[in-house]
This record gives C-alpha cells, sequence and structure tokens, in this order.
C-alpha cells in the first residue's frame, strides 16, 4: 500500500477500536463492589463582625457629638470611670481644620478563612442627605481608612467618595478565623469649610465587606 | 458512521464541553459588617452686640448735645456659638459734630478743633487699647463703655451737628487657626 492508504487504515481502524470499546456488547465475569458512604460536606461560614475600639467594651459608633446614646440604652462616654475611654473629641461640635482619630476592630467570627476587599458609607436613616450643607461637608470631609497592623491604607479621600456604593479595597487583606483586625479612621475637616456646614448633624454607617479567601 | 462524520461529532462535543466549564458567573461566601450611626456634628461660631438700652443695635446716634455734655452707653459682646472665637473691633466717627472744622468752610472759626470725642472703655474703666484678636470662649462675653463728651469750649458753628458712632465686630474660629 501507499503511505497515504496505510496512514488512512491506521487511523480508521483505530477509531473503529475506540468506538467498539467504549459502545460495545455487554458480557458477564465476575463482579463486585465496594461503597464509601455518608460522606459529609459541611459548607464553611464567612461571617465578619465589627466593634468600635475606644478603650471600651461599649457598642456603639467610633465618632459621636455627645455622650449619650439617642436611644439611651447606654452612654457613649463613660468618662469618670477607671480606664475611661476619650470621649467625644470635637467638643462643642466640628470646626475647618479639626482631625480625629478613632478606631474599630473587625472579627471573623466564621469558620473560613476571609478577606476584606470593599468597604463603603451610607448615610445613616433618617439622617440628612441633601443640601448645600451636606454637599459641601462630604466634599470637605477628609476620611484615612488604614490598617495600621500590615501598614496598608485603604481608602484615603473625601467621604463623598465612599458614599456611591462598595469602594474596592487596591490591596485586600486577609482576615483569619479569631483576630481582630484593628482599622483606624481619621477624618479631618478641610480649613477651606465655611459657615454653609455650621451647627448642622451628618450621620453615617461605615461598612466592610468580606469575601472567602480560598479559590477567590 | 463514516471517519468524517465520527471525527466531527468529536470535535463538536469537546466545543461543548469547553463552553460549560468556562461560561457562567459564580457565587462565593461573603459577608459584610457595618459600625453605624457615626454622627458629626458641626459647631457654630456666633457673635452678637447688645447695648444697654438698645437690643441688637450697633450703632448710637448722638444728637442734641450742647458743649460740656458727656455721657455713655453700654456694648456687650456676647459669643452666641459653641466654638471659641477671636474677634475684632472697628470703630468709627462720622458726622460734623465730631469734625474739627463743624461748617466746612475751611476757615477757622472761632470755637472750631473742639470736636465730640468718643472713648471706648472696657470694664475696668480703662480705654481699650488692643482691638484686635480678643479672645471669648462659648458662652461668655466682654462689655464695653462708650463715653462721649463734648469739649466746653465748643464754638457755635458746632450747633444743629450730628454724628455718628459705628461699633462692630468680626469674629472667627480659634480653633485650628
Amino acid at each position: 500500500m501507499n503511505l497515504k492508504r496505510r496512514l488512512a487504515l491506521f487511523s480508521a481502524s483505530g477509531l473503529l477500536g475506540i468506538s467498539l470499546i467504549a459502545g460495545g456488547a455487554t458480557y458477564a465475569i465476575f463482579t463486585d463492589s465496594a461503597t464509601n458512604n455518608n460522606n459529609n460536606f459541611t459548607s464553611g461560614t464567612i461571617d465578619l463582625d465589627q466593634t468600635r475600639d475606644l478603650g471600651d467594651t461599649i457598642p456603639g459608633p467610633m465618632f459621636y457629638s455627645s455622650t449619650s446614646d439617642p436611644t439611651g440604652k447606654y452612654p457613649y462616654d463613660k468618662s469618670g470611670v477607671p480606664l475611661a475611654p476619650p470621649g467625644s473629641d470635637a467638643v462643642g461640635g466640628w470646626a475647618p481644620g479639626d482631625h480625629v482619630l478613632r478606631a474599630m476592630n473587625l472579627f471573623n467570627k466564621g469558620s473560613l478563612d476571609a478577606k476584606v476587599t470593599k468597604l463603603k458609607a451610607d448615610i445613616s436613616t433618617g439622617a440628612t442627605n441633601s443640601g448645600v450643607g451636606y454637599n459641601q461637608f462630604i466634599n470637605k470631609m477628609n476620611i484615612k481608612i488604614m490598617y495600621p497592623a500590615q501598614n496598608r491604607v485603604l481608602y484615603n479621600g473625601p467621604l463623598s467618595g465612599l458614599l456611591n456604593g462598595w469602594v474596592n479595597i487596591s490591596a485586600p487583606f486577609a482576615i483569619y478565623p479569631g483576630g481582630p483586625a484593628n482599622i483606624t479612621f481619621e477624618a479631618t475637616l478641610d480649613e477651606s469649610a465655611d459657615n454653609d456646614i455650621m451647627g448642622q448633624t451628618f450621620v453615617f454607617d461605615f461598612s466592610f465587606y468580606a469575601e472567602q479567601l480560598r479559590n477567590n | 458512521m463514516s471517519l468524517k462524520k465520527k471525527m466531527g461529532a468529536a470535535l463538536v462535543t469537546t466545543a461543548l464541553g469547553a463552553a460549560l466549564i468556562g461560561g457562567g458567573t459564580f457565587a462565593i461566601f461573603s459577608d459584610s459588617a457595618t459600625n453605624a450611626q457615626n454622627t458629626f456634628t458641626s459647631g457654630t461660631l456666633d457673635i452678637n452686640l447688645t447695648d444697654s438700652a438698645y437690643s441688637g443695635a450697633k450703632h448710637v446716634s448722638l444728637t442734641d448735645i450742647a458743649p460740656g455734655d458727656e455721657g455713655t452707653k453700654t456694648i456687650t459682646v456676647k459669643n452666641d456659638g459653641s466654638l471659641q472665637l477671636r474677634y475684632n473691633i472697628t470703630q468709627a466717627l462720622n458726622g460734623f459734630l465730631a469734625s474739627n472744622d463743624p461748617d466746612n468752610d475751611s476757615v477757622a472759626d472761632p470755637g472750631e478743633s473742639n470736636p465730640l470725642a468718643v472713648t471706648l472703655k472696657d470694664s475696668t474703666g480703662a480705654e481699650v487699647t488692643k482691638l484686635t484678636d480678643r479672645v471669648l470662649n462659648s458662652g461668655a462675653s466682654e462689655t464695653f463703655t462708650v463715653e462721649y463728651k463734648m469739649p466746653i469750649n465748643a464754638g457755635n458753628t458746632y450747633q444743629a451737628k450730628s454724628a455718628t458712632y459705628d461699633f462692630s465686630v468680626a469674629a472667627e474660629q480659634t480653633r485650628n487657626n
């Protein structure tokens, strides 16, 4: 046979062989079987939690203007009790140029290793969300969010940048079940803020988002 | 099947398999945590003037005065805001009664150059020399006395003339400033 025909014959018989093996007729031989039962698949959990960290164990916001919780459940400022945390730094209200540093702890209460990938701010329910004063405030209030233990800056810019939904952290960090990650918030009201924001109150919620670390 | 058809079928199957693996979105586990109700309240800068006789008035009209007359008016400066402030005082005395040439004829008539004089004094009775950067805490106030005096030697050209004294304050925050 010539080369071409031989090659064709080889591939044809090869394919024929494969189809015979794959498709072919049944026949009886000795058999046995074994099973491995009850294989459990339990999914792990991602559970991100937070507490503020002002040296106290009272839950509450990092930034507050008066020492009492509006709902009256607990005081925010334990001054007068041993180990008192710092009280409201901006006594008498914020003035342009003011600079306040606060902190919070993020916990991974789940079973899976997680990584924190996004953060954002929202206007608290019922708080001022428009107006000349509000618009100026969110642009003149600079927030620098850091993870000092790993020397990371998570966000550094005006508060307005955090109010449009989740913002991706450029260098996400891992958070393992248990130990907290201490996150600091540095808020600075720019000196160029003027009388338009005088005597007003703005309230915000700060959120973090974590995803599973594995395969991600 | 013919060879061609068989190979064709194999190719299609593989292609289909690849599409199944590659395509579609997937959800991974995630959660979020929120530190809520962070309150930011801005302070207020508010400076106000009160006069013992005229509340809110910032200038005092002095008329129908005769040579030798003198009197006082009090002005109180108050910080009604929540922030400490520092302020400057600006005063102005205008009008022919306070001029050296009340009839404005550029001629030194008898009794001229004896104008109405106004002196600003603080609560201790001393003349106020520091007119800038006076500091007031939130809620605090300072009282000044405006003393006016018409010299006994003022001549007739001072008759039927008037003067106004303006007292104003401008404040700014002391913090970060």
